[in-house]
């Protein structure tokens, strides 16, 4: 049973406006969603339904030409609370890829084609946690130092001392002076491998981690050399590396053939368990929902309609709309049940629920005001006046 | 002058056919479209709905650029004057409207007075009838040369696009030659050859200009190609010509037009280069780049008076910017509207 | 090794440009009578008396491929013929012209290439705020400014009211009596260059003063041919998955700008700068007309005036051969930049 303290995020009457020509479409209207420690939320709904851009508002960050209206994003850590909203652009970025980070739905798009998978995935760990990887390069260097002196050699005792000093100048200050002017001298600049080498061997076992054989080579190869599935691999070592406190997976097996699919559910699952982290789980694919999720919230048109456990949700469906998702599930000896009518425009959306105009239940009242979020059971939420 | 009359009259009345071309291609590519006579309305009227609606959208959005309606009204000023030339700059000779009239032989300019209010160049030339007939010149140049490029353009370019293999090799790499020698440079050895002129100019403006527009329509077949209604209707036994012209063809019109705005002022400056070197229009023939090369020697005063000859260089200079500018404006900004990767955002 | 095959594919198919271009050249060449052909076998001065015996001597009256093969010889020999409005062999004046045009590009082009890039990327950052406006439309200003008017209208500021701040031509008596001195080694006949080897300020001072306004003229003009590539190339960037993954990834907006979107950003402008440079050489024919910089832009319009029909054809085949190998120095540049292509 979830306690008051165990929530990790919680999202309060986010809105969400997106100004283009044709008008201002309502992503989201006044979304609330509280993510648990170490839980795996799941999020379902149809394609424009809103489901992506509440994941990328999480951190701030929502597709242009998106903004963000209001709301708060509450994240809890170390006993304190923050509006991540609100952070000044800094604190946001030390947040980004450190605390909450993110998979995205196409792994070869996600993956900048100019650079290695070593290079991307290092680039996360020198961004937040440099000291550490300093520190651990400082004191091979030291030993380094001691190798020099005990066998005499003065000359490269003083060059490993003088790459120390510069790490040290780093460790003070992240946008060291002397560090930048060093890096752009021919001979000083080596002082950087002993940081990479101390980069590559943690990525290189992030990569082992991920399942990918042969994560020396790999290392080296550009995205465009490794398949979907190895790339979806790599993005997600880089989600992880920082170990993160939330993973926001949005579609992240969508593009991917049906059996690496369930690889990459499988590791998803295990790295959740073995780092502790929360997930938040973006999809259409009611299957995967069952597979990996342990709650489940239910998104239609820029609101969330039912939230509630996977196997209660599975057993109980109670929105119309869920109940609805749940019939054109294709299922042998039955032909395909859709949803009547149309996803409406969110330019215009209808008033009162925004089902209305598609629900077999539909009364007056589902047409005047929107139902608030009532209590249907334990730990089961529905926005609908007629859900009995 | 009756023959390019002639020739423009058919360019505008072929780009002026091309949306009818849309409409009927559209009509064609649904199921009982032109064939049947039932539904006939309805069924155009909701193949022009997406079309329609896209016009307007694009109108909504080119009517929002600031850079385009600019562009817009600069280009409506000079076809006022192109078009009002008689009334503004009435001709001496009405037979040859286009000679500058000379007040005197003197080669020192005069500064604008009651005669000349825009004054006189080297030669005694009057610069404001040169600036209204130039024109005249600016687009009949700028168009003939555009028209035939394109004309040229889209029968090589659909034969290369659809056909593909051998003569799609044999096209692109005439193309590839012609890319290799800048526009200007290679106009001006064919001016060379053929002897200096204003025809010269347009028709070696032409032999350089038309790989451009041969190279855009072939990509757009070759994208055209790939649509199932093209294949819809090959499956249908239609002849190629038809294809072509019905469903391939149409489809590349937006594209060809924003090449074709920007490229009118792209034209007028080459050609005016040309002039201005001296391999174009003929002594006092009015035209714009000339004027400028008459100016060369009176760009600086005598001592104390450093600007005393101004007008003679930045009056034609001035026509000459805001007729190029007010394409290219126009241009930019239609293409980035119709950029699909740039477009709704 | 793919690589090499890359570069061997990319020469393959310089060879038919090249033979495209000497074909055209041929053609133009048929406007002209056999007597007015025979100038371009002409090497000498003493030649022209008897053009009869050049006629017989390169079978100008018969059949066009005989023609054909015989004028290829002589150009493949450098036998580019007689350039009258200079006094010497075409092959020489491209030679001895060829320098100042390079001292003009030197400075020019990568100006044009910093700034253009700058300017583009700063349009995109900034996309349709004012600053994307005033700098798209000062770009659109400086396209469709003709260069040979923006030319006189420097030369009557900076000539004529600063009274000989910049002046036009290529150096200033002083100078010139220094350069063409005994004592000045000419390495490379580009002055500024000679005159840093000569340890001569004055001569580079000089040669500088000259350059101030064709180089402004010429970067103007072509400013807004980078800047638009890159700004729409930034644009497309700016919208791609891995940039917003790089935000994502906590990166402040300088390192996903400078990083990760302005490098993927240049591939399609380094693409299109063999167009870059055709549209310098067009532009500096005109800019060297204007400011009386003796180069090769300046010699060919003084040639083509004069009707100097083999001046002409040279030069045009020599920019064609120059852009073409231009184009293959980018497809090269492309493929270091651009993993993809580098590993075929």
């Amino acid at each position: 049973m979830a306690k008051k303290s165990d929530t990790l995020v919680q999202i309060r009457d986010l809105v969400v406006r997106f100004y283009t020509y044709e008008g201002i479409v309502k992503a989201l209207s006044g979304i609330n969603l509280e993510i648990q420690r170490e839980e795996t939320l799941g999020i379902v709904g149809e394609t424009g339904c809103g489901k992506s851009v509440t994941a990328f508002s999480i951190i701030a960050l929502p597709p242009p030409p998106g903004r963000i209206e209001r709301g708060e994003v509450l994240l809890n850590t170390n006993g304190s609370t923050i509006d991540i909203l609100k952070l000044p652009r800094e604190r946001l970025q030390d947040i980004r890829g450190h605390k909450i980070s993110m998979i995205l739905q196409e792994p070869s798009a996600a993956l900048n084609p100019l650079f290695t998978i070593g290079d991307q995935i290092a680039e996360v760990l020198i961004r937040h946690r440099s000291e550490t990887f300093i520190k651990m390069a400082l004191e091979e260097l030291e030993r380094d130092i001691e190798a020099a002196e005990k066998s005499g050699s003065s000359f490269r005792a003083w060059v490993y001392r003088t790459y120390a000093g510069i790490y040290r100048s780093l460790l003070k200050n992240r946008r060291s002076l002397k560090a930048r002017a060093a890096s752009r001298i021919p001979f000083l600049r080596r002082y950087r491998r002993k940081l990479d080498a101390v980069l590559r061997k943690e990525v290189v076992g992030l990569l082992r981690e991920m399942r990918i054989a042969n994560p020396e080579g790999v290392f080296d190869l550009y995205p465009h050399e490794l398949s979907g599935g190895m790339q979806q691999r790599a993005v997600i070592a880089m989600a992880l590396a920082c170990r993160p406190k939330l993973l926001i997976a949005d579609e992240p097996t969508t593009s991917l053939d049906v059996t690496v699919q369930a690889q990459i559910l499988d590791l998803i699952r295990d790295l959740k368990e073995e780092f502790g982290s929360s997930v938040l789980y973006i999809t259409h694919n009611l299957g995967v929902v069952a597979e990996i999720c342990d709650r489940v919230a239910v998104m239609y048109a820029g609101q969330i309609c039912e939230v509630a456990e996977v196997k209660e949700l599975f057993k109980r469906p109670l929105h119309p709309y869920t109940r609805a998702l749940f019939e054109a599930i294709p299922r042998p000896g039955r032909g395909f049940v859709s949803i009547k009518g149309t996803v409406p425009n969110l330019v215009n959306p209808p008033p009162g629920c925004r089902f209305h105009p598609r629900c077999p239940r539909a009364t007056k009242i589902c047409s005047q005001e929107a139902p608030k979020m009532v209590k249907a059971g334990r730990d089961h939420l529905v926005a609908c006046y007629h859900y009995r | 002058m009756i023959a390019t009359l002639l020739f423009l009259a058919v360019v505008f009345s072929a780009i002026l056919c091309l949306p009818v071309l849309v409409i009927r291609g559209r009509m064609e590519k649904i199921p009982g479209g032109t064939g049947e006579k039932t539904g006939r309305w309805e069924n155009f009227k909701a193949n022009l709905r997406p079309q329609i609606k896209e016009l307007k959208f694009s109108l909504k959005r080119l009517r929002k650029s600031p850079l385009s309606i600019a562009g817009i009204t600069i280009i409506t000023f000079f076809a006022i004057i192109a078009v009002l030339a008689p009334v503004l700059a009435p001709p001496a000779d009405p037979n040859r409207p286009y000679n500058i009239p000379r007040d005197g032989f003197s080669q020192t300019p005069k500064p604008p007075n009651e005669n000349h209010p825009f004054g006189t160049t080297e030669g005694q030339f009057d610069i404001y009838y040169g600036v209204i007939w130039g024109t005249r010149t600016a687009f009949t140049v700028g168009l003939m040369v555009v028209g035939a490029s394109i004309l040229v353009g889209i029968v090589l370019g659909a034969l290369s696009g659809y056909f593909g293999g051998i003569i799609d090799e044999i096209i692109m790499r005439v193309t590839d030659v012609f890319f290799a020698v800048p526009a200007l440079i290679l106009a001006m050895a064919f001016v060379t050859a053929m002897g200096p002129g204003l025809d010269s100019v347009m028709k070696a403006l032409i032999l350089v200009w038309w790989p451009v527009y041969a190279r855009l329509i072939r990509g757009e077949v070759l994208q055209a190609k790939q649509e199932t209604y093209v294949e819809a209707a090959r499956a249908m036994g239609a002849s190629n010509f038809r294809i072509i012209t019905r469903h391939v063809l149409p489809n590349t019109i937006f594209s060809v037009l924003v090449m074709a705005s920007l490229d009118l002022g792209a034209v007028v400056l080459t050609a005016a280069g040309l002039s201005f070197i001296g391999l174009g229009a003929p002594l006092g023939y009015a035209d714009w780049g000339q004027m400028i090369s008459f100016s060369r020697n009176w760009i600086v005063g005598p001592p104390g008076q450093p600007f005393l000859y101004w007008y003679t260089v930045l009056i034609p200079g001035l026509f000459i910017f805001f007729f190029v500018l007010g394409w290219s404006l126009l241009g930019d900004a239609v293409r980035d509207i119709l950029d699909p990767k740039l477009r709704r955002k | 090794m793919e690589l090499r095959a890359y570069i061997v594919r990319r020469l393959l198919l310089l060879i038919p440009v090249l033979v495209g271009v000497i074909l055209i050249i041929f053609a133009l060449l048929q406007f002209f009578s056999p007597v007015q052909r025979a100038a371009l076998y002409v090497r000498s001065p003493q030649q022209f008396r008897n053009l009869d015996q050049i006629i017989e001597k390169y079978h100008l009256n018969e059949p066009v491929y005989v023609q054909f093969f015989y004028w290829i010889s002589e150009v493949l020999k450098g036998n580019l013929g007689w350039s009258k409005s200079v006094n010497m062999p075409v092959s020489d004046a491209l030679l001895r012209f060829l320098p100042a045009t390079l001292e003009l590009l030197i400075f020019t082009v990568p100006l044009t290439i910093f700034i253009g890039i700058k300017l583009g990327i700063t349009s995109a950052i900034h996309r349709d705020k004012p600053v994307d406006h005033v700098t798209r439309g000062l770009a659109i200003a400086g396209y469709s400014l003709p260069a040979f008017w923006l030319g006189l209208m420097l030369l009557m500021i900076f000539y004529g009211f600063f009274t000989g701040l910049f002046p036009p031509g290529r150096l200033g008596l002083d100078a010139e009596m220094v350069v063409s001195s005994a004592s000045f080694q000419n390495y490379t006949y580009i002055h500024t260059i000679d005159g840093i080897l000569n340890l001569r300020l004055d001569v580079v001072l000089d040669a500088l003063r000259h350059l101030v306004l064709p180089v402004t003229t010429l970067t103007i003009i072509n400013l807004a041919f980078i800047m638009r590539i890159m700004r729409s190339s930034m644009l497309e960037t700016l919208n791609k998955d891995y940039i917003m993954m790089a935000r994502a990834k906590g990166l402040d907006e300088k390192t996903v700008i400078n990083k990760h979107a302005r490098r993927n950003a240049l591939i399609p402008a380094v693409t299109v700068s063999g167009y870059l440079v055709a549209s310098l050489m067009a532009g500096a024919v005109l800019t060297e007309t204007v400011f009386n910089y003796k180069g090769l832009g300046w010699w060919s319009v003084n040639a083509a005036v004069q009707l100097d029909v083999p001046a002409v054809l040279g030069f045009v085949l020599f920019i064609g051969t120059v852009i073409v190998i231009t184009n293959l120095i980018v497809d090269l540049l492309y493929a270091k930049i651009d993993p993809r292509i580098r590993l075929g």
